[in-house]
């Protein structure tokens, strides 16, 4: 079933290479590397070399995109960026593998509804979420145009938020071999009431360490998904080179 | 394709049997238009200072201040809001049908699944929106639930139109036919999200015609729920002769 997406036109042809378990470990891998070594190093360079200083509980997270709190405000968008265009081949990889769709007898029996409906609104906000962090980076603090960087940053929180909400629910109601048991209820869980959570506190009242809060909660999500997509695609991987 | 495994399984294959489609349908075109239109009348008629679209907001015709018959508005959504439910599932059942056996392949499209995943959960909550404005309609607005449920009635009906008229328009499907369902769905896509918007900021600007606004974007949403209403009873009414 996974290998037997439709290959008739161009759109299926470009979804089955996004798809493949090699563009899976190649983007995984280097948003690992991308994202978190940049997010560290920003933090790390604004904390030691800007004058100011850099904490947590005192700086909002698109202060290491200004230069007025960083001397390295570039290694922040580049970080938005990357992760915003490198995390996109996962939700189709994941959605394509937690709901396959039959294509042939041998595909049946076909996932509960349930399944199809969760991932295909966790698919769609986190796409989106992709999307928007993207923009974060492009425009970021020091390119705060028309208050853009802060649009996008309500949208890429809100729309992650909601769609580790639903991801987390597709995983815990689904029977997929992307996240084995029990990890896909620990996992679960945490995706459906952490980011949300953490988000109503940030839109009842926001302060910095709240902001980075809902970073790590949605970090918290997403990494180990991140590693068991990877392990999954290790696996196919594996099999097809069989 | 109707595996009954469990109870959830028994209930949802009993929701969307087209014998329910037909009750429901038929029970909500009466109950919905003829509470409202009987509402509005009573409202005009016998209501203290009258009653008209351009001063009255939609919501008045649950105030009994306003109206001697509020019920009838609670009646009308209460009931719209549960007797749609089934519509929905059966929509979402049909347009991104999930083959169990080897004779309903092949399957849709992926973006078929997706559409309607989206299009379900927001008409679903502009059902929940519908059942919360009658609950605590103005007579028993208890800290502002009633405006809450407004804006995700009005809200989650304009941003489901854009799915289900995705999905109307671009993917085959035989629950509308050609050449209306490109109407229906290119109406979905381009109208009642904008409408919406305007009427969102006439209402939040607290504008001159902002109740007016309210009954533009209530007239846009029935424009495109009717005959996607109609659509699915006369589909029902197919699937019911093809059982004879």
């Amino acid at each position: 079933m996974d290998k037997k997406e439709s290959t008739e036109n161009w759109i299926a042809r470009a979804y089955n290479k996004l798809t493949a378990p090699q563009t899976i470990k190649i983007c995984g891998y280097a948003v690992m590397a991308f994202y978190i070594g940049l997010l560290l190093i920003g933090v790390l360079i604004a904390a030691t070399l800007h004058p100011g200083g850099y904490t947590v509980w005192d700086n909002w997270i698109s202060d290491l995109g200004s230069i007025e709190h960083t001397p390295a405000p570039y290694l922040y968008d580049i970080a938005c960026a990357a992760a915003g265009i490198l995390s996109m081949p996962f939700i189709f990889y994941q959605e394509k593998h937690i709901a396959p769709i039959p294509r042939s007898p041998e595909d049946l029996p076909a996932p509960h509804r349930m399944t199809y409906r969760g991932i295909g609104l966790a698919f769609f906000f986190t796409l989106l979420g992709n999307f928007f962090y993207i923009f974060v980076g492009i425009f970021s603090g020091d390119r705060n145009y028309y208050d853009l960087h802060n649009i996008f940053s309500y949208l890429t929180f809100g729309f992650y938020a909601f769609g580790t909400l639903f991801f987390g629910f597709t995983l815990i109601v689904a029977r997929q071999k992307l996240v084995p048991r029990p990890w896909n209820y620990i996992i679960g869980s945490i995706g459906m009431v952490a980011p949300f959570t953490v988000a109503i506190l940030n839109v009842i009242d926001s302060t910095p360490l709240r902001e980075w809060a809902l970073l790590w909660a949605i970090m918290g999500f997403v990494i180990p998904v991140v590693l068991f997509t990877l392990r999954h695609a290790g696996k196919l991987e594996q099999e097809g080179s069989k | 394709m109707s595996a009954s495994e469990s109870w959830i399984d028994k209930i949802y294959n009993k929701l969307t049997a087209p014998q329910t489609i037909k009750i429901c349908g038929y029970s909500a075109l009466v109950l919905f238009f003829g509470s409202i239109s009987l509402g509005v009348i009573i409202a005009a008629a016998f209501g203290p200072g009258g009653y008209n679209i351009i001063d009255n907001w939609i919501s008045d015709l649950g105030n009994h201040n306003i109206t001697p018959a509020p019920f009838l508005l609670d009646l009308a959504v209460i009931s719209a809001g549960l007797l749609l439910f089934p519509f929905h599932l059966y929509l979402e059942k049909y347009l991104a049908p999930i083959p169990r056996v080897p004779e309903d392949l092949p399957a849709p499209p992926r973006m078929a699944y997706r559409l309607m995943s989206l299009g379900f959960f927001f008409n679903g909550l502009g059902s929940v929106g519908m059942i919360g404005v009658g609950v605590f309609s103005e007579d028993r607005d208890i800290a502002g639930l009633h405006f809450v449920f407004s804006v995700i009635l009005f809200g989650s009906f304009a941003i489901g139109a854009i799915f289900l008229g995705l999905r109307f328009s671009f993917i085959r499907q035989d629950l509308i036919p050609k050449p209306f369902n490109f109407i229906v769905g290119l109406y979905g896509l381009c109208v009642p999200l904008p409408v919406g918007i305007i009427a969102a900021l006439n209402v939040f600007g607290e504008t001159g015609i902002a109740k007016l606004m309210e009954w533009i974007i209530f007239f846009v949403l029935i424009g495109l729920i009717v005959p996607i209403f109609i659509s699915s009873l006369r589909h029902a009414e197919k699937q019911l002769q093809i059982k004879k």
